[in-house]
Order: C-alpha cells, then structure tokens, then sequence
C-alpha cells in the first residue's frame, strides 16, 4: 500500500507538471497563434504521459478524459479536424477536470467525466458546433472538495445492511460511528443523493445530505485544539438545542443511574430528531478526526516527506478508513516544487563550501589553537552532510523509471506472440533526475530489443528446451560509486559470427577485418549505426536504428553502455552511470607536474609499472605504441605527447590508465596517480568548445582548477581511431597465437622509403619512439641520448649495402635487441607493421653481414635481418 | 558599444607592450592580481588556462595573442581583467554592453587608470591605421600622452573564437 501511495504522489506530481507545461501552449493558440505540428505533438504527448500512467495506476476516469482529449489533438494535428479556436476551450476544461481529479487522488471514483467527454466527442465528430453551445454543453468542472457531500443514510425497514453498506463504499468513503448507536451509514460522497439511491438500491427519502460547509466559520479553529469535541457543545453550536437544554439534559443524565448518551436522552425527551443527533454525531466525529490529523500533522511535518510517510502508523486516525485518503494528500502537500536552476545553484555552493572546508582544513592543520580542532571536525562533518542533502534534493528512486516496464512489456510481448517474465530488482537505488529522465527512451529501446531480438518465440523456447515464457530482468545497483542497470534475458542471444557477416555486407569490414575481430568486438557492432541483425525489421524495432543512438544518449549522461552475449543463453546490457550529472568520483592524475581528472566511469583498471620495466613491454602496430595486457594487445596513449605538454626530463615514473572508450580499452601513459575523489563538474567555457577532449573543468581541494579528461576525446585526439582498435585487437588475436609458439611475429620497419625490413619480434626488447635531435655524434660513432644513457645508434646503411635513411620529421624510431652485453640501438625511420609469418626467407641477391634473405611479406618485397649478425658487423666496424 | 546616448563612457585603461587599450568599465567585473592559471594543453593559443576565482572558473585570454601583439609574460605589473558576464551585464541593465557567455578574464600587461571621455571624443581609428585592420578596436581617443584604443570585449572574444587556433 506504501508504495501504492507514493506512485501516485509521483504521478500526480508528474501529471501536474505537464498540465501546467501545455496549458500556456493551449492560452497561445486560443489567442490566436497559429500553432505548429510541434505544438500539437507536445501537448498530445503531455496527455498520452497522463494517460499511459493512469491506465497503468487503473484511474478509469483519468484514462478516459485523457483519451478522448488525446484523440482530438491527434485529429487536429494531422489536419483530420479543422482547427477552430473555440475548441480551446473543451481542452482547458479537460486540464482543469484532470487538475481538480489529481487533487482527490487516490479516490475519483465519484467523478464521472462522460458529459464533457460526450462533448468533445460532438466535438471530434462534428455534430455540435463548436461556440457557445457546445460550451454551455459541458458540465462544470467536477465538484470541488468542498462540494462533496456529507450523507447520512437512514436505516429502513428489511434493508440489508450490509449490501448497501459494499454499495456505499463503491460510491463514497464510508464514516464509521463506532459504539452501540450505530444504526445508519455514513458517507462522504461527491454524488447527487439522488443518483446514489439508485445505484446502491436504496429510496431516496432515506439519505440526508449534512452540509458540513455552512458551518465552515466554526468548524475549525487556527490551531486550537479540544481535547475532545462534545456532543452537547455541538448541538447548541448546530442550533439543535439551547444551552438551556443542555443543562437539563445533563441533570438528567447525571441523575440515571445507567450511563445514557445525551444523544439518546435527547431523543427521548424530545428535544432532538433522531437526524439531528446523528447530524450532530457525525459533524463529532468528523472533527474528531481533523483534530487528530493536525496532530499528527505536527508531528511528521518536521521530518519531511521520507519519514512523514512511513511515520502515518503513529496517527491516531490512520486506522478509521477516511485517514488514509487524506494521509496520501497530505504526504503530497510536503513536496514543494523548487526551481531545478536553484537546486543547481545549491548543489554548487555546497562544492564550493566542500572546497573551502578542504583548503581550511589544509591552511589549518598545523596552527595549534585551543578548541581549534573540534570547530573544525564539527565545521567538516555538517558540510560533509549539508552537501549529501542537497545532493539528494535532485534524486530520485530508479522505481520512477521501472515502473513503467510491465506495462512496455505487456505491450511488446502481446504484439510479438511471447510470453515474457519480468523481474525488476534495485527499484530503490537513486539516481540524478535528469538522468532518470534522459534514461526513460534507451531503457524503452533496450527492452524491446530484448523482447524483439532477445527472446524467442514460445515455439522455439519449447524447442531449445527452454521454458516457454522468457525471462526478463532489470536490475539496478550500485558500483564502485557508480550505478549499473543490468537488463538481462534468457533468449538466443547475439550471434557474433551473423555481426561479422552484416559487417561485411555492408561494408563496414573487409572479410579478413571481419574475421579478425574478437567475439566480444563482433557483439559490440550492435552499437554501430546501420546494423541489425533483425531478419525481419518489425514494428517494434529492427530498423537499425537505435543501438548507435541509445549508446551516444546514454554517452551523453556520462555513461556507458556494454553488451555480453552467449547465443543460446542470454544476451545482458550493463548501463553504467554517474549518480549525479554535478558531482562525479574521479582519479586524479598528473603528467609532467600537471594535474588532471579522469572520471571514474571511464576507468578500467590502473597498471603500475615497476621502476625500470617501464615501457619496457612496448611495441609499436602500425604507428601505434601497444602495451601487452595479460596476453591482450592495449593501443597506448601518451598524454604529454597527445596534449603537447613539453617536459624537461623524462619522467621518473609511469603509470597506464586504462580506459574505456566507447567499444575500446586502451591505455592513457601518464606519470603519476593521485587521489580519487569527488569532482564538482564545471562545464568547459565556450572559448574551449574546439576542445573536444576535455569533458570540463574542476576546482580541487587545494583550490587550483584541473582539466578533466574525456576518454574516446582524448583517443581522438590522439589519433587513436575506433577502427585502429579493432585491428589491433584483431592483431592481438593473431598474436596469441604466436604465443602459443606458432608462427613467429615479425617487425617490419623502413630505413629509405621502398626498402622494407623484418626484425624478429622475439628479439627485440624495446622499441623506442626518439627525436632526431637527440641523436649526439662522438668520433665518427654516433649514439640516441636515452633515459640519462647513450646507447650507441646503429644505422643499417653502415653495414648493409643499402639506401642511406631518409628522415622527414624530427621523429624516427630505434629498435633496442635483446643482447646481453652491449646495448644497440637500430635506427629505422618508420614502424610498417608486425605480421606474424612463417614464411621462410630466400637467400636474397644482395648479401651483406646480418641478412638472413628476403621474402614477400604483406605484398612487400621485405629483407629478413638476424640482430646477433647485425650487432657483430657493429662490433667489428670501427676498427675497419 | 559606444552608446550615443550615454555621453560620458569611463573606460578602464591598460597597457599592452607600450599600446595603451581600453574597454568600457561596466564591462569590468574586478581587477586581479593573480595570473597563475592552468593552461588547458590543446586549446587555441590566446586562451592562457583557467583560473579559480572565489569558486568560479575563469577563462584566462592572453590579450596580447588575441590581438595579434604576441604573448604576455607575468611580470610584477600584469593583471588580469575579470568581465562581466552576458547575463551579469543583463541584470544589470547594461543591455548595450556584452562580453561572453562565460566568466573571463583579459590578461594584460598593466592596468592603468580609469578614463572617462565623451562620445564625441571617440574617433573612427584613421584610414590605414593598424588599429583599422583590428576589428575589435571600435575606436581611438587622443590622450594629451598618447593614443587610447578602445576596445570592444565581444568582438575581440568572437572575432578571435572564429579565427580558430
């Protein structure tokens, strides 16, 4: 039931917001604007939301009104119905109906819409026209709360109590009058007494109406309180009976040895009808029960909305049927809507108070003031919990969101002939409301693709030997201060081998790329625009459209998406966001003395490497340094060299980040590693908007602003494409093989342009990237400046009888050999390729000390090179 | 910017190399010493970096590139010129005036005094003048010392964005 309530809080909240959202749209055109298709659409998708929703909450009357209101717009904007500017009206009258049924919530059984709704129904079928007529045709808005009648309905002769009693329920909120006068039904009711008697059966002479609203100026005192309302009291302020009266009846009733009510005695003396004292008891009890709601109402109200809710079962009056009606409404009037700019605001100024508090605490640390400490701890601790409520004033429960699932899911599996379980879990995990929001389309695209695409028909489940009916799970949970919606079902699963085969029939891939490509890279091709794997494109998805754009949406909120897939199993999407767009954990770094932030969500792991190994498992795949990751190929970036941040000396240490971008891993070079912390996100001023690989600025504790890093910005800017990774990763699948001790994996690298030269990989330590201008001649020996060393330079003209190295760009490469006595450094001017090859070299025509031979690699006329041979005719070189 | 109607403008002057450059001071926030900012490595070279001020991320211009003189160097004298922002200048009822969208500070050489002077003080810079090759000086004054460029922040601020790197 809790959560019965608070559902319609949110909807009657959420349905209020669109309300007023078209209602100024709806004023324009009455005066005259001539609206847009667009206009139309907004408003018809205002009250499809109110619609859909309260479809889903079982509102009837709700549903009905919006429908028909909903039909008519859709008329208007597709030019079905002509427009007129008098048929405004009808719609304003339908958004204050709606208005006036939200506010009764949960109880508008008793509204009953059918005329307006038959007049926008003349409307929409042209039988009435449109002017004063058919406005005077509609009913006024439904009876406002204080129109609501109170009814007594006197027992009758042979009548079955408790028949009409159901009866009445139906129709109103019944009032009990507890104790052994209870004889007649009372009921709050919004119906005329006349169309009641006929629904629940009764005469019409038996109901009397009490209207409690002429008593209005009585009846409720600012805060005052009686203990208790009594009856006597009542019936002189009722007019029932003189003070007079009371005073004899009393007398009496004191002077009866058997305890009589005053009500009784009064009948009996004469003095009152039997309606009055039950008039009279009922207006009692009716006060009664508002005196305890104030009560209660100043009891909860300090706590907020959370509590006071959970709180309703301290409430004296919770227990007597008409509480809980009002409870509900009471709960909703505890929310007050705040302009989302001024909670932005806020969540701002805490972070800026965060930072103070950190630079405080900082400049403070060492100054030894008595009494300094405690001001300070209490300072942290109320700044610390003043940041977290803010930032929970933006949050809100993923229920908002999963609620709208079984009723998405009824419709899709209906439409496709499945049967389709759903389980949700985690509803209760929160998240940032524009998240929730910007979630609400990929979550409807995800999980329609797993019913269309995912799960099988139950002929084929029975098939498989399945159950018939596919399981569906949502799940939400938080990770490592990250929330993940897991959306998982137990269908066919992705077919990598059909993604290779799309892939190349449309041209995305050639066959060889295609069949490069890891099984995970395959799957992963469902996010790339074009590509279904639908056989058949189906109303509900298939088009091929979706996947590349739930990706880049859910990109947009700071996230990520991944996709696992087994055929035959299942098929699990992970949706991996930040808890809030404002305040996101991050990782700083620093490259070069500079500091920089890295979020979180697009961190994988952290390699440290050990002083010494650094770099030392480098290796270059066409004009890209790549790093062995437990037996994976990890493209590397450098961010002193991406950025162009010059230094003066090589860094003392190195760290890889690995991060996650977009389908791709690969790996960010930088020097050290700092804190992880919570950033505040500034967005980049629009002077930087060219600055794609920045996602925005922070200030850190100490106060000093750093740029924080955008992951696949950053591997674009590094000229790390998308496609590059999936070669290399493509690559990587062929150098395991090598590893398995297959075919060796040669380097293929230029000295002059044409002349092409494989190098054993195996024999290589290094392979080092280096400026021409680091290049230092000493006699006639010539050596690289590397790390503090001198590593003499081998130039393979030297000793081959080949072309002279021709160098454009300062940049040029050198291969380090494996070699344990003397450290060599082979020049080459650029790194082709590493193929693995068992080709077997030729002896070639040139012969020189080194050559193994030659062969056709890669289409290439390549010189097969023995480093051993090669590092010995260096030896012997100087003395010649 | 130059508003006929306002009369007298002040202009809060400063210097780049020996130039003297001015802007209307209701475009000026607050004047400030601290020109340590960090660069945003990769961004065109007239935005210097970003500076926290009071909490707020400012972007730092080297005026000196913006205009085509070359980049400033920090020295004891140099400043930075914090302007309001659009929607600063807005609330202020400054709707002639604008500057940016965000908070940004012009880094100059020295800052020098307020000058007020008449519209009709403020000349067209001369036929074949430098000054009337730089579109973001909007006008000269003649000072009994020197020429005054007047400057105008929006232009100088889009002008140099379209430029590109």
């Amino acid at each position: 039931m809790e959560s019965d309530a608070e559902l319609i809080d949110d909807f009657v909240i959420e349905a209020l917001e669109h309300i007023e959202a078209i209602e100024p749209l709806l004023l324009d055109i009455e005066k005259g604007e001539e609206p847009e298709i667009e206009t139309w659409n907004s408003i018809f998708r205002a009250l499809h939301s109110i619609k859909g929703a309260a479809g889903f909450l079982g509102f009837d009357n709700i549903q009905d009104i919006s429908h028909v209101s909903e039909s008519m717009l859709m008329r208007l904007r597709d030019g079905e119905l002509a427009f007129d500017a008098s048929m405004v009206s009808p719609l304003l009258e339908v958004l204050d109906h709606l208005r006036t049924m939200l506010g009764e919530l949960p109880d508008v059984s008793t509204f009953a819409p059918g005329e307006l709704i038959a007049a926008i129904n003349a409307l929409l079928n042209g039988d009435a026209p449109a002017g004063e007529e058919g406005r005077k045709a509609l009913p006024n808005p439904a009876p406002e709360p204080e129109g609501m009648r109170y009814l007594l309905i006197e027992p009758k002769k042979g009548w079955e109590r408790e028949a009409v009693l159901s009866a009445c329920a139906e129709v109103g909120t019944l009032l009990k009058i507890p104790g052994p006068d209870e004889r007649g039904i009372h009921l709050v009711s919004g119906l005329e007494p006349k169309v009641l008697a006929e629904r629940v059966g009764i005469p019409r002479s038996s109901i009397h109406i009490f209207d409690p609203s002429l008593h209005a100026d009585v009846r409720y005192g600012e805060g005052e309180s009686a203990p208790t309302v009594l009856f006597g009291e009542l019936a002189v302020e009722l007019g029932f009976l003189s003070p007079q009266d009371i005073e004899e009846l009393v007398a009496v009733q004191e002077s009866q040895r058997e305890k009589v009510s005053l009500g009784h005695l009064a009948v009996d003396l004469g003095r009152m009808t039997e309606e009055q004292v039950e008039l009279t008891r009922y207006e009692q009890l009716l006060r009664i029960d508002h005196q305890e709601q104030n009560e209660s109402a100043r009891v909860t109200a300090p706590q907020g909305a959370r509590s006071g809710r959970s709180d309703s079962s301290t409430k004296p009056s919770s227990d007597s049927t008409k509480g809980g009606g009002r409870s509900g409404r009471k709960a909703r009037n505890e929310t007050i809507r705040v302009n989302v700019s001024l909670l932005n605001t806020l969540i701002n100024l805490a972070g800026e108070l965060v930072l103070g508090r950190n630079q405080l605490r900082q400049m403070l640390e060492s100054v030894d003031i008595p009494g300094l400490k405690q001001i300070l701890q209490s300072v942290d601790l109320v700044t610390t919990e003043l940041q977290e409520n803010i930032l929970y004033t933006r949050m809100q429960p993923v229920r908002v969101l999963f609620d709208r699932l079984p009723r998405q899911i009824r419709d899709a599996a209906t439409k496709l002939s499945k049967e389709v379980d759903l389980e949700v879990s985690g509803t209760e995990v929160e998240l940032d409301r524009s998240l929730i929001e910007a979630l609400a389309d990929p979550m409807t695209h995800l999980i329609r693709n797993a019913i269309d695409h995912g799960i099988e028909t139950p002929a084929e489940r029975v098939a498989a030997g399945k159950d018939s009916r596919g399981s569906l799970s949502v799940r939400a949970f938080h990770e490592s201060g990250q929330v993940l919606i897991e959306i998982q079902d137990d269908g066919k699963g992705i077919d990598p081998q059909r993604l290779r085969q799309v892939a190349v029939d449309r041209g995305l891939h050639t066959p060889d790329q295609a069949a490069g490509l890891s099984d995970k890279e395959a799957i992963n091709l469902i996010f790339h625009a074009g590509l279904s794997t639908a056989k058949q494109v189906t109303d509900i998805s298939g088009r091929g459209v979706g996947m590349d754009v739930v990706r880049s949406n859910i990109k947009a909120l700071g996230g990520q998406v991944e996709v696992e897939s087994e055929v035959g199993v299942g098929t699990t999407f992970r949706v991996r966001l930040p808890l809030t767009l404002a305040i996101i954990p991050s990782l700083t770094i620093s490259v070069a003395g500079q500091r920089f932030a890295i979020p979180q969500v697009n961190l994988v792991e952290v390699v440290r490497l050990r002083e010494g190994e650094e770099l030392s498992g480098l290796e270059v795949v066409r004009g890209t340094e790549v790093m062995r990751l437990r037996g994976q190929l990890l493209p590397l970036v450098r961010l002193d060299a991406c950025l162009g941040i010059e230094r003066d000396e090589p860094p003392s240490k190195s760290n890889v980040v690995v991060l996650r971008s977009g389908n791709g891993q690969y790996g960010l070079i930088v020097d050290e590693l700092h804190d992880s912390e919570e950033i505040v996100v500034k967005p980049l001023a629009g002077l930087l908007s060219s600055c794609y690989w920045y996602a925005g600025s922070t200030i850190l504790g100490d106060g000093q602003v750093v740029m924080i890093l955008e992951a696949q910005g950053l591997a674009k800017h590094a000229g790390l494409e998308l496609t590059e990774m999936r070669e290399l990763l493509g690559e990587s699948a062929l150098n395991a093989h090598h590893e398995k001790g297959q075919a060796p994996s040669m380097i293929i690298f230029t000295n002059a342009s044409g002349e092409y030269f494989a190098l054993p990989q195996a024999q290589i330590r290094r392979l080092e990237k280096i400026r021409l201008e680091d290049i230092e001649t000493v006699g006639q020996r010539e050596f690289i400046r590397h790390r503090d060393r001198s590593i003499p330079l081998l130039r393979l003209e030297t000793v081959l009888p080949i072309q002279p190295a021709d160098v454009d760009g300062g940049e040029a490469f050198v291969l380090i050999p494996r070699s344990e006595e003397f450290e060599v450094g082979i020049f080459a001017t650029r790194i082709v390729d590493t193929l693995v090859s068992d080709v077997e070299p030729e002896p070639h025509l040139i012969s020189g000390p080194g050559l193994v031979g030659s062969a056709i690699l890669d289409d290439r006329l390549t010189l097969f090179l023995d480093t051993n041979q090669l590092l010995e005719a260096f030896h012997l070189e100087p003395s010649r | 910017m130059i508003d006929s109607h306002m009369g007298e403008i002040g202009f809060c002057s400063f210097r780049l190399d020996s130039e003297r450059y001015a802007i209307d001071i209701l475009t000026v926030q607050e004047v400030n010493k601290q020109c340590h900012v960090t660069p945003a490595m990769g961004a065109p070279s007239w935005v210097r970096g970003l500076l926290n001020l009071r909490g707020q991320v400012v972007t730092v211009i080297d005026t000196g590139v913006a205009l085509g003189l070359g980049p400033r160097e920090i020295t004891d004298a140099s400043r930075l010129v914090i302007l309001k922002t659009n929607a600063e200048l807005a609330l202020r009822g400054c709707d002639h005036l604008a500057t940016s969208e965000d908070l940004v500070g012009l880094h100059v050489d020295e800052v020098m005094d307020v000058i007020s002077s008449s519209v009709d003080q403020i000349d067209a810079p001369p036929a074949g003048s430098r000054e009337k090759d730089m579109p973001s000086v909007r006008g000269v004054v003649q000072l009994e010392d020197g020429v005054l460029r007047v400057l105008d922040p929006q232009i100088l601020l889009q002008f140099e964005a379209a430029k590109g790197n």
